[in-house]
């Protein structure tokens, strides 16, 4: 047996139905589609679904789903989490934190030792290990098992924890980091010495064979025109921000777009805008396809994106993108599209609102350039192909 | 009949002490007996500090012999301050006051109708001294709702008068002329915005819409003549954001300084529109001098204006339809800047974008105050210029600033309780070391040479600080 027989092993800190993520469904669909085109694929993750509580969720042991082989281990989350809350706020403020309190940090919270013991005793049955999002414990802590053969897919945002210490190993000394974009690659150089043999591969999104924006509309009891945000409904998400530039565009605006949304966490939209917000849940693949087609624009209000597959989806849609202007990321997806506007204060964003609403016509039009956009960059099939080719080149 | 006026009063540069002048004027024409007792000495034969007991006590014996009294209502030449016991204790005066006075009608200058809402002290304080007034006047019907809502007032008591009713021009000279004497060329078509020269007047407004005007169709400026009345650190900073404006946008002449009554009306005469872009206000006095010359009037839909304007004046709810305002009393178009921004329809709506918030940051937020200029709520919240301010965070200021009050006292205190201890732990340990090095050393346990057990002992050292 060579190498190039021995499985590729993908380590996302959750994986299976109800996990949402955006690191989380690119390595999902990785792993199936190399599946798929006959690759030998194992999935090594915890028993979590929710990254909140990391509660073990799934049974451990072993699975085989659509050709994958899937390994769970249970997630351990034993500390009283003091370190965790305490230095973490540290690091977000931008203090100086020294190495020992940042492996107190990265300790502090989920580990999953079960993992990091099959990584130790099996590594060398693998042909290579891909490790993502760069932020988590099983990246961590696996990456440093065997450099050689491990690949990680940083998921890089420009946030204080990426300039730590102890993840700089994980991002010079792994035998390649897989990219999702060009911004996201320059901002890696510009924090760490890269590897050489390191690629943009980007990501993909399924291109659903039809939508149902009717349905939706009728099954949510919606009508009129409307913005959707689909995701978490976190502070580092932008949700909060996106309220506040919502109460703003009320307040300009005689009658602003209703904002639905879908996905997990707290929406708290007890005051403020609470009258223009519609919080339909978590949605199926298919019915937030068909979300994305009902609406007149998708927002995307996340600073922290190293590719934002809700933005393609929309695109994909024919939906119009209103993004924050602050990632550099969806920036780039937008002025090369040329599907998408950007803005960078409530000021802007009441105006993209104005516009979106009054001028449907034309956010059609720009629109309309994101579709091909997408199919040409980040259809699966393509992007598998370049996961191949470098594969052939470099494993 | 004897009319008692008890308002500000010229020579003071003030809106109300112009409109108390102009109606003792009209008073008279009409062969009333009419007397004035302003607040401050003035031109006025009487003064009395109405925020003083005092002040009341004399207000009262003056008015003895009187058959009306004409009150024009300003907080703040009636209250020292607005809240607490004393501002309590001080409505009840003046409600005495007013309960005592013959005739009275009280005409309400920018007061604040939010303030007689909801159960506080100081709410109920507000509602009983209305109560004391038989006759309120106000100058727009949209003042009438809001006062009568907010205090809990009759409607049947409130009279609303033209705020206008008894002005009269102080100027007699024509457009030609007037051009002549300010030297303004005849051909050139003039804005003019006229007033005290702070931040809730807006005229940076006028500014940028002035600037989006096609200047190439015919010459246009935009004249802003006032003087600053109190000289504070945000309207310092107002000033120098106008001038600044001013300096950098074609057409624009900034005329900082004294205008006594002739000089604002024959600014009036000489120009073609008047433009009236303030952020808050209750009524305006531009707005009637402008009607009386019947020049053109825009004006944004802030407090009563628009009711004040009827259908005289043009009302505009955000910076584009103020440029639009101006262009079309103007009879030019706008100029176009998506065109220079070529490629894409995205790239042209992102250039849109970006001039309309550009815009709209000018119109809410020129000095970067994060939560808007300050104005009052109840002049007309919504476009009126005092943007929503982001409330979670000032939720999060607030909590930090009382976390951090408390956590600051306790933190340093443990630091050098922490201090203190630490260094004491280390003499002991250092004297435990040079105790145990010295016994090594007896005992010819330690060899000559070998210095470092003692440079172990020196690296204890007690730490620097406040121990």
């Amino acid at each position: 047996m060579t190498t190039r027989d021995l499985p590729i092993a993908f380590v996302p800190p959750r994986y299976g139905p109800g996990v949402v993520g955006g690191a989380e469904a690119v390595v999902s669909e990785m792993a199936a589609g190399l599946a798929a085109r006959g690759h030998r694929v194992e999935v090594l993750t915890t028993c979590a679904r929710d990254h909140y509580t990391w509660a073990n969720e799934f049974p451990a042991g072993e699975l085989l789903v659509d050709g994958v082989t899937v390994r769970r281990f249970p997630a351990v989350r034993d500390t009283d989490g003091r370190d965790r809350h305490v230095i973490g706020n540290k690091i977000l403020a931008g203090d100086d934190v020294d190495v020992l309190d940042q492996y107190r940090w990265i300790n502090g919270d989920l580990r999953v030792p079960a993992l990091y013991d099959h990584l130790v005793d099996h590594a060398r049955d693998y042909r290579l290990i891909v490790f993502a999002p760069y932020m988590f414990w099983t990246t961590f802590a696996g990456a440093s098992v065997a450099p050689d053969r491990t690949v990680v897919m940083p998921c890089l945002h420009d946030e204080p924890t990426a300039y730590l210490d102890v993840f700089r190993p994980q991002f010079e000394d792994s035998y390649a980091l897989w990219f999702l974009s060009d911004p996201e690659r320059a901002l890696a150089e510009r924090i760490a010495r890269v590897p050489r043999r390191s690629a943009v591969l980007g990501a993909g999104v399924h291109v659903p064979a039809a939508y149902d924006p009717a349905g939706f509309r009728a099954r949510h009891d919606l009508d009129g025109p409307f913005m959707l945000y689909a995701g978490r409904r976190e502070h580092g998400k932008g949700w909060v921000s996106l309220l506040d530039h919502l109460e703003t565009a009320r307040h300009v605006l005689d009658a602003p777009l209703r904002l639905v949304t879908c996905g997990v966490g707290e929406a708290g939209i007890a005051s403020g805008p609470a009258d223009l917000v519609v919080d339909v849940g978590y949605l199926t693949d298919e019915e937030r396809s068909n979300a994305m087609a009902a609406a007149t624009a998708y927002v995307q209000p996340s600073v922290m994106e190293s590719f934002s597959r809700t933005i393609m989806e929309a695109w994909l849609a024919g939906t119009l993108v209103v993004a924050n202007d602050a990632s550099a990321v969806v920036r780039w997806h937008c002025e090369r599209s040329g599907a998408g506007l950007t803005y960078r204060d409530r000021f802007e964003f009441t105006e993209c609102v104005r516009l979106v609403r009054d001028d449907p016509v034309l956010a059609e039009k720009i629109a309309s350039a994101g579709r091909p956009y997408v199919l040409e960059h980040y259809d699966w099939a393509k992007v598998l192909d370049r996961v191949e080719a470098w594969l052939g080149e470099h494993a | 009949m004897k009319v008692l006026l008890a308002t500000p009063y010229p020579p003071l540069r003030d809106g109300i002490a112009a409109y108390a002048a102009q109606v003792a004027t009209g008073l008279r024409a009409e062969g009333h007996h009419v007397d004035v007792c302003s607040p401050l000495p003035s031109a006025a034969p009487h003064h009395a500090d109405f925020r003083t007991p005092a002040g009341l006590r004399a207000l009262r014996q003056l008015a003895t012999g009187f058959d009306q009294v004409d009150v024009q209502f300003q907080p703040e030449a009636w209250f020292a301050t607005l809240h607490g016991m004393r501002f309590r204790r001080h409505a009840a005066a003046i409600a005495r006051t007013f309960r005592s006075l013959p005739g009275l009608t009280v005409t309400v200058h920018e007061v604040d109708h939010d303030r007689g809402r909801g159960r506080s002290r100081e709410a109920r304080a507000w509602r009983r001294l209305w109560d004391a007034v038989p006759t309120v006047r106000l100058h727009t019907e949209e003042e009438r709702q809001r006062f009568a809502a907010g205090f809990e007032y009759p409607s049947a008591r409130i009279e609303v008068v033209h705020h206008g009713a008894r002005f009269v021009k102080a100027y007699d000279g024509d457009r030609a002329t007037a051009r002549a004497e300010l030297g303004i060329a005849p051909d050139e078509f003039v804005f003019l915005c006229i007033g005290f020269v702070q931040p809730h007047k807006g005229f940076d407004r006028a500014v940028h819409a002035f600037a989006t005007l096609d200047r190439g169709a015919r010459p246009l400026r935009l004249d802003i003549v006032g003087s600053v009345r109190v000289a504070t650190a945000e309207h310092d900073a107002y000033v120098s954001y106008l001038e600044r404006l001013a300096d950098t946008t074609a057409g624009t002449h900034l005329h900082l300084g004294f205008v006594s009554d002739v000089r604002f009306d024959q600014w009036i005469a000489a120009c073609d529109a008047v433009v009236i872009p303030y952020r808050t206000i209750w009524s305006s006095s531009v707005l009637e001098r402008a009607l009386l010359f019947e020049r053109p009037v825009i004006t944004t839909a802030v407090g009563g204006l628009a009711d004040q304007g009827g259908g005289a004046a043009r009302i505009v709810h955000g910076p584009e339809e103020l440029a639009a305002a101006m262009a079309a009393v103007a009879g030019v178009g706008a100029a176009d800047d998506t065109a220079a921004a070529g490629g894409s329809p995205r790239d042209r709506a992102q250039v849109l974008v970006r001039r309309r918030a550009r815009a709209l940051h000018d119109w809410f937020d020129p000095l970067d105050l994060g939560d808007g200029l300050a104005g009052d709520a109840s002049t007309g919240r919504r476009l009126a210029g005092d943007m929503p301010p982001s409330v979670s965070a000032r939720v999060q200021h607030l909590v930090y600033r009382a976390v951090a009050r408390v956590a600051r006292p306790v933190m340093g205190a443990f630091e050098r309780r922490l201090a203190v201890v630490i260094g004491r732990e280390t003499t002991k340990l250092r004297e435990q070391l040079r105790a145990d090095l010295a016994a090594l050393a007896r005992d010819g346990k330690l060899a000559e040479g070998d210095d470092s057990m003692r440079d172990d002992a020196r690296r204890v050292e007690p730490p620097a600080g406040p121990a």
